[in-house]
């Protein structure tokens, strides 16, 4: 296993999107595993955090900052911008309001962070997308390939689909944790069991929907 | 071997031991059920060689003997017998003999059938008698004869039977002789064995007696040994319980590890100390003191070395990205932790040295944007608050991560450390913040700060065990205090302010100060959701609602008062356009509703007072004031009640009379027509129509109400009415509608 404890080395993921498109339930899902149907608003930025222990041996700790989506806590959110590694920014696969103000969520994140930062584009809600799609794997391509986004992905906190491909995907995605030394690769899978806070993000090979796994780049 | 006597037949018993035949004997009744197999087993053993060969003279002299000497005595008894026979021949009382010899017999015979002998034995007696005589050819009546023929025919009769007895007796002994032979050629061997064994069990016995010797020697040998073992074992277990061993010592001395054999043997250490107060409570305690102090010296130093091992791991965090560092690290808090002054000091000093760090940093901060601080102080705050809140996160899980030493994150311990390395940020926090807030001037943007500094009080509640919110709590009140004392100086310049006073002119319009007042507040208040304004307790909540309603109309109030260019219905409509101003900006607030209500209060007094006003100014251009006057006197007309007999009294007055009414009648016709627009004109200034035109309609409504009254006095006491009645008024003045309800709503006079 690696000697690296990492205390002092931490990963800040930064979730933006318009209110209601499910940036708290993504994170719930990825916390907790469990999805509340009742809806209730973040007040300003929540803040949670994660040791993730990756296939590999890898561990990764995350600080998740989750943001209020309401109009009035926006001019909270470019302070926590400022800072992060990674900017999530989350839409509303059945509402194309939702999508089509992502621009200004980018622009957002451009500003702070310039090009420095790795963005990630999620379209929730892929459980309700045979009936109310609005927004096409097309579209999400597109402005994908236009603004240069690291990945982009559909998933359904709901169905619990692709939160936890999501996640491994953005700690693979971190250019500090690729440089890190491989060399306890193949004997440290095991110690996740001993953990409490370990999250196996094993994909399942089985799950339904493969349309919506190849989204991602 | 027994053998039936000869002469035992021949006398009786009782009379004669001659006589006393002797029983024959049983045969012999040896077990040869298993002669063959004995015979198999003493093979060497032949009874007929023993008896018959004459191999051992000595054996041979001896039977040859006893055979003589049986000869010899049948010899002689048979030899008596010739000689008895022939003496009873000669004598003449033979008859007699006879007779006795028969009844012997008898006696004999009735024995032996009387005997005890059960009837299957005596059947196989006679049986074998029988027999006998058979196979000898014998007479019975030889036998039973009484003479010597009998005699001899039963001697015979009994040798033959003899013969056979010994017949099958040597028989049957003949198949004893191997068993006998055997037996004797084993009783050689068993002699042996005997002697072997009397001198084995000798042996054995001064063995045994050795042996008891030597198993004495050997007990009392166990003995020491198990009290050498005790002492042994006392002596390991003292060693083992309150020594170190020299390689134990160099480990927690002179070795530069702190590894697993480190804390393990400190363990040992800890243990043995405690051990110690064992050896203390001895009489002679000069051990345990030897052993305590030398343990107590190790300790000290072991103590010394973990704790510059945890100050210098604690002085420099990145050396615990090394996974092993930290865990040591953790090994020697979890150590120290016990140790309270240790530990607490290690504590502080980490605390000391980690708040100033971050001081520093905050510091370091604050320098980088003081550019935004110059521009926009919201988004300083703002930023502030949220690197802020990102330095309480990353502190927070990095003293988790280094002080989790109980598997719990929610351990006091670890609060207490995350809270006071905090502490020491709240000063500066506070300080930047307040100096932000103090320079401040506009309301609305201390109202931000506000409005910051409360959502981050639930933001920072949802992040465990931190301080801050004290200092954020602190700093909004800080900006209630503030806003109230914006407002405050702000009224209190326009109260002194001579340019406020000016402001006031004969247009009769409110200030603009009032305008400009209300533009900063009524945005702060516009955006407020919350029960009461900023979050204030009710009774601030009042005072504020108090200093910006009530305070500038006070204010405003004064400078009326003082302003001398002012008539009374200037006076009273400046203030009516000032209210109605403050009304129509406060309305639609829901904080402002009481307030509304209020100020509604004040602006119906001053309508009253203007329609008061214009009511006798109208009276007076008709010199009606004075007839109004004493009439109101006898009874107002204000009253519902109406009766021309109560002012019966107005006769005495020499001003009521039908030249005045005349005249002024006169002057209703002459004035009345143009009093709509002389009222209007001088409501002009009034910046509400509505009102206006209330005031218009009421002081008309109140006037027509009087002449209608007066014109029923006018008509009982002077047979008088005017040329008008009070409908024609009314319609001339346009308000026939507004009097129609009137005179509809009251009741019948």
């Amino acid at each position: 296993m690696s000697d690296k404890s990492n205390i002092l080395k931490k990963y800040k993921i930064v979730f933006l999107g318009d209110q209601s498109v499910g940036k708290t339930s993504l994170i719930t899902r990825f916390m907790y595993d469990t999805f509340d149907e009742t809806y209730a608003a973040t007040i300003g930025i929540d803040f949670l955090s994660k040791t993730m222990y990756l296939e590999e041996g890898k561990t990764i700790r995350l600080q998740l900052w989750d943001t209020a989506g309401q109009e009035r806590f926006r001019s909270l959110i470019p302070s926590y911008i400022r800072d992060s590694h990674v900017a999530v920014i989350c839409y509303d696969i059945t509402n194309k309001k939702s999508f089509l103000n992502l621009d200004k969520w980018i622009k957002d994140v451009k500003l702070e962070r310039g090009d420095d930062v790795i963005i990630v584009l999620v379209g929730n809600k892929s459980d309700l997308a045979n009936d109310k799609r609005q927004v096409t794997i097309e579209d999400v391509e597109s402005l994908h390939l236009k603004i240069g986004s690291k990945f982009f992905i559909e998933t359904s906190t709901k169905a619990n689909h692709n939160v936890k491909l999501l996640f491994k995907k953005i700690a693979q995605s971190l250019p500090e944790f690729n440089n890190e030394g491989t060399e306890n690769e193949n004997n440290t899978s095991n110690n996740n069991h001993n953990n409490p806070e370990t999250i196996d993000i094993t994909i399942d090979k089985n799950a339904p929907n493969p349309q919506t796994l190849n989204t991602c780049c | 071997m027994d053998f039936i006597d000869f002469d035992t037949f021949t006398k009786d018993n009782s009379t004669d031991n001659d006589w006393n035949l002797p029983q024959p004997q049983p045969a012999l009744s040896l077990p040869i059920t298993n002669i063959e197999n004995l015979s198999k087993k003493l093979s060497q053993f032949k009874l007929t060689k023993n008896l018959i060969i004459p191999n051992d003279s000595t054996t041979t002299i001896t039977v040859n003997n006893d055979e003589d000497e049986l000869m010899k005595k049948y010899a002689k008894l048979s030899i008596n017998l010739i000689s008895d026979e022939k003496k009873q021949e000669q004598d003449p009382e033979n008859g007699n003999e006879k007779s006795s010899s028969n009844s012997t017999l008898s006696t004999r015979l009735s024995r032996v059938l009387n005997d005890s002998l059960n009837d299957n034995d005596q059947r196989e007696i006679f049986s074998y008698i029988e027999n006998n005589l058979e196979e000898n050819e014998l007479n019975v009546q030889d036998l039973l004869d009484t003479g010597f023929v009998g005699s001899v025919s039963r001697s015979n009769f009994k040798n033959r039977i003899e013969s056979n007895l010994i017949k099958n007796h040597s028989k049957i002994l003949k198949e004893y002789q191997p068993v006998i032979k055997q037996l004797k050629s084993t009783e050689g061997k068993l002699n042996k064995f005997n002697e072997l064994n009397s001198s084995t069990e000798s042996i054995i016995d001064s063995h045994c007696q050795n042996s008891n010797k030597f198993n004495a020697r050997i007990n009392e040998l166990n003995k020491q040994q198990k009290l050498v073992l005790l002492k042994k074992q006392l002596l390991q277990s003292f060693n083992a319980k309150f020594t170190l061993t020299e390689y134990e010592e160099f480990v927690l001395t002179q070795s530069g590890e702190m590894n697993d054999e480190f804390f393990k043997v400190l363990s040992k250490l800890q243990k043995l100390n405690e051990n110690c107060y064992i050896l203390l409570s001895l009489d002679n305690c000069k051990l345990g003191n030897d052993i305590l102090n030398k343990s107590n010296q190790l300790l000290n130093s072991s103590n010394d070395k973990i704790i510059k091992f945890c100050n210098k791991s604690l002085g420099n965090l990145y050396s615990l990205n090394l996974k092993s560092k930290l865990v040591t690290l953790q090994k020697c808090l979890r150590y120290l932790q016990n140790k309270y002054n240790y530990f607490q000091n290690m504590i502080d000093n980490f605390i000391n040295s980690r708040s100033k760090f971050i001081n520093d940093e905050f510091l370091n901060y604050c320098e980088s944007n003081l550019e935004i601080v110059q521009q926009e102080s919201i988004r300083f705050i703002g930023d502030l608050l949220a690197y802020v809140h990102s330095l309480i996160v990353n502190e927070s899980e990095t003293i988790i991560a280094i002080f989790n030493i109980n598997e719990n994150e929610n351990d006091p311990i670890i609060q207490d450390i995350i809270n006071k390395i905090l502490m020491n940020l709240q000063k500066p926090i506070k300080l930047k913040i307040d100096h932000l807030i103090y320079s401040e001037t506009k309301v609305l943007t201390i109202f931000q700060i506000f409005n910051l500094l409360d959502l981050y009080v639930i933001m920072f509640k949802k992040i465990k065990g931190n301080n801050l919110i004290e200092v954020l709590h602190s700093l909004i009140s800080n900006c209630q205090d503030r806003i109230f004392s914006i407002i405050s100086n702000k009224l209190s310049i326009i109260k002194q302010s001579n340019s406020a006073r000016l402001e006031l002119d004969t247009d009769l319009q409110p200030p603009n100060w009032i305008i400009e007042f209300y533009s900063d507040i009524l945005n702060l208040l516009d955006q407020i959701k919350t029960k009461t304004i900023l979050n204030l307790t009710t009774d601030s909540h009042e005072k504020f609602l108090d200093l910006i309603i009530n305070s500038p109309v006070e204010i405003f109030n004064s400078h009326v008062e003082l302003n001398k260019a002012f008539n009374k219905k200037d006076n009273l409509i400046i203030k009516f356009n000032f209210l109605d101003l403050i009304q129509s900006k406060v309305i639609p607030i829901s904080l402002l509703s009481d307030k509304v209500i209020e100020i509604n209060s004040q602006i119906n007094d001053i309508t009253e007072k203007l329609t008061t006003l214009e009511y006798v100014n109208l009276l007076k251009s008709l010199h009606l004031e004075n007839i109004y006057n004493v009439s109101n006197m006898i009874c107002p007309f204000s009253d519902e009640f109406f009766d021309t007999s109560i002012y019966e009294p107005i006769k005495e007055n020499k001003l009521y009379n039908l030249e005045s009414m005349k005249q002024i009648d006169e002057k209703i016709q002459e004035i009345l027509p143009n009093s709509i627009i002389e009222i209007q004109q001088s409501l002009l200034k009034v910046n509400s129509p509505m009102i206006v035109n209330d005031t218009i309609n009421q002081v008309f409504i109140n006037f027509i109400k009087f002449i209608k009254k007066l014109n029923l006095i006018n008509k009982e006491i002077l047979d008088f009415e005017f040329t008008w009645s009070d409908y024609e008024m009314a319609t001339m003045l346009g308000i026939e509608e507004v009097y129609d309800k009137e005179i509809a709503s009251l009741p019948d006079t």
